[in-house]
């Protein structure tokens, strides 16, 4: 049998020689999304920018299809790895298409311009994730929802083996969440791997097939999404009382009773 | 129209096409300015006849002061006048692309602090003009060197900010260096000479000039050219780069020298001409949009055409030729202002 695709091995992470986690150990296979839930400081985005090899690994090993991506040259993991960061408007009004194709910078020379199939990709992409319109249209004047995709539409140029998407929610109204969450599982349906951090645990259940529950810089579970996240695991993550109920076949999380007589 | 390598299809840069030709005219009409004014009036009739003469090689049959005005006095000053313009507002694009800030001007990393401090001390020292000049561009390539070796000392999480912030601390550190000098200084011949020299002017321009200018200028182009699409990937920011696979902080290296290259060579032909490095980008932008192969073609057409209208002013307005920083700072102020209140979103 062969490994899972992306491979995180007793990871040591953080700035500088201060580790802000150790410890961790998960894989991603290809068609599996793994979702990262954590409080707020708990280190999902300096653990995301060491996966990616923006950050040294303070210890521990990311192998990708069995290769160690330590010492990797950017062009070489900007290949490998998609990055969806928390979508900032931009100080300059590039196109949603040249920003889109911004994407294939990694497989062009070091002194070309993007070719005619470079910007046909780009079209391609655009149209698949259903904002063609927008491809002609000023990036620093579109809504947070459109950046968002526009920003995946960008990561998947890059023609990546694992996609990270650090809080592809974050600031988006309910519509944009869901639309977001709805292109998260179509992507995993073609085979990618797929990293994502959120805030929301029912993000988790919509679009992921595993999560990992970061707490203080380590893994307090990790797993398929219906046994990892679980109302006493949230509970213990965030440090209020939480419960995870079905609704309608469906898995929603919800704010659990205080301890202590219930309300009527 | 074929399209320019790196420019985006139809549809993104508005109004290119037109925006080229425009500058092609303004760059054309501002030539034809420049050699016609002037204490030595020339005719257009003696220009074209000039023009065609130096093609064909046969005798242009104009007047021999004539010929001596267009192809001894002003030609190399309109020359040099087109490619300080267009060096200033290159570098002045290269660096608001990689500072990702629309208010980076090319001395941003202390590059003309540098050169003032070398020019202002060879003046100090009554040295030949040539010898000036040349200290003036040691001074704007070493100011830069150390920012660069002081920023790159002092490892941080945001390499540009680090950059930009020590680029100042250096800046000021060489301004009281300047102000030492001029103090000392003798007042009667040499303080009139520093002030003039730090505001900026092509008076003294001749054909030595173009010889020292343009190698370094087209040295200075050419990596621009041809990391143009990184360049544009630099303007996402430093992270984002890096994760779509730019070795950012290579590329920074050679976009800093780069665009410091021309920036100290221009200055130590015309001393410290402010403001067109810092507009002349922002009106390109406006017209051709930010994608760096669109950009740098038209800051260096309009980044010309700019300075030779300014330097024809500034030798024909008065009885005696104003400073250049005057009047880059007289048209650049209200332009800039203008450019504000038209594209105050790009940097909300």
């Amino acid at each position: 049998m062969t490994p899972p695709l992306l491979v995180v091995e007793d990871l040591a992470f953080g700035h500088g020689r201060r580790p802000v986690g150790s410890g961790l150990s998960f894989t991603v296979a290809g068609g599996e999304a793994l979702a990262l839930l954590g409080p707020n400081g708990s280190g999902k985005t300096t653990l995301f920018r060491t996966v990616l090899g923006l950050l040294p690994a303070l210890g521990g090993t990311v192998r990708l299809a069995g290769e160690d991506i330590a010492g990797w040259s950017p062009e070489r993991r900007a290949r490998a790895f998609g990055y969806v960061p928390q979508a900032a408007p931009g100080f300059f009004p590039f196109s949603v298409l040249e920003t889109v194709v911004m994407g294939r910078t990694a497989r062009l020379g070091l002194f070309a311009a993007p070719a005619a199939d470079d910007w046909a990709l780009g079209r391609r992409i655009l149209a698949e994730l259903g904002i063609a319109h927008l491809a002609e249209r000023d990036c620093t004047r579109i809504s947070g929802g459109e950046r968002q995709l526009a920003l995946v539409a960008r990561a998947l140029a890059q023609e990546p083996r694992v996609l990270v998407l650090d809080e592809p929610t974050a600031s988006l109204d309910y519509g944009n969440q869901q639309l977001v969450l709805d292109v998260v599982a179509e992507l995993r349906g073609r085979g990618l791997a797929i990293l994502l951090s959120t805030h929301h645990p029912d993000h988790a259940f919509a679009c992921a097939s595993h999560a990992a529950l970061l707490k203080d810089g380590r893994l307090t579970g990790f797993g398929p999404v219906d046994s990892v996240v679980t109302g006493g695991s949230l509970s213990r993550l965030y440090g209020i009382a939480i419960e995870v109920v079905g609704v309608g076949g469906r898995r929603v999380c919800m704010r659990g009773a205080p301890a202590g007589p219930a309300a009527a | 129209m074929r399209r320019l390598p790196g420019a985006p299809p139809a549809g993104a840069g508005p109004r290119s096409p037109i925006a080229f030709l425009a500058g092609f005219a303004a760059l054309a009409a501002a030539a034809l300015l420049a050699f016609g004014l002037g204490a030595y009036p020339v005719s257009w009739h003696e220009i074209l006849a000039w023009a065609a003469a130096g093609l064909t090689g046969a005798p242009s049959g104009i007047d021999r002061s004539a010929e001596l005005v267009i192809g001894q006095i002003r030609g190399p000053r309109i020359l040099i006048a087109v490619a300080i313009g267009a060096a200033l507002s290159a570098a002045g694009a290269a660096y608001q692309g990689l500072f990702r800030n629309p208010l980076v001007s090319p001395d941003i990393l202390g590059v003309s602090a540098g050169a003032a401090f070398g020019a202002v001390l060879g003046i100090f020292l009554s040295l030949p003009v040539l010898a000036v000049q040349a200290l003036a561009f040691a001074g704007g390539l070493a100011a830069v060197g150390t920012v660069y070796a002081v920023a790159s000392a002092l490892r941080s999480r945001d390499p540009v900010l680090v950059l930009v912030l020590t680029g100042i601390v250096i800046g000021a550190l060489l301004g009281a260096g300047i102000a030492l000098v001029k103090v000392l200084a003798d007042p009667y011949n040499q303080l009139p000479a520093i002030t003039f020299w730090l505001l900026g002017s092509l008076s003294a321009a001749n054909r030595a000039d173009i010889l020292a200018l343009a190698p370094a200028v087209l040295l200075g182009l050419v990596p621009l050219a041809l990391l143009r699409w990184r360049i544009n990937v630099m303007m996402l920011g430093e992270e984002e780069a890096r994760a779509l696979g730019v070795d950012t902080r290579s590329l920074r290296l050679a976009v800093v020298g780069a665009a410091t290259l021309m920036t100290a060579s221009a200055v130590a032909v015309a001393g410290i001409v402010g403001w067109v490095g810092l507009v002349v980008p922002h009106m390109a932008r406006l017209l051709v949009g930010p994608s760096f192969g669109l950009l740098l073609p038209a800051s260096l057409l309009f980044g010309g055409a700019f300075l030779l209208v300014v330097d024809t002013l500034a030798r024909t307005l008065g009885p005696t030729e104003i400073p250049l920083g005057v009047l880059t700072a007289l048209l650049g102020a209200p332009i800039f202002i203008w450019l504000l209140a038209t594209s105050r979103r790009q940097w909300q």
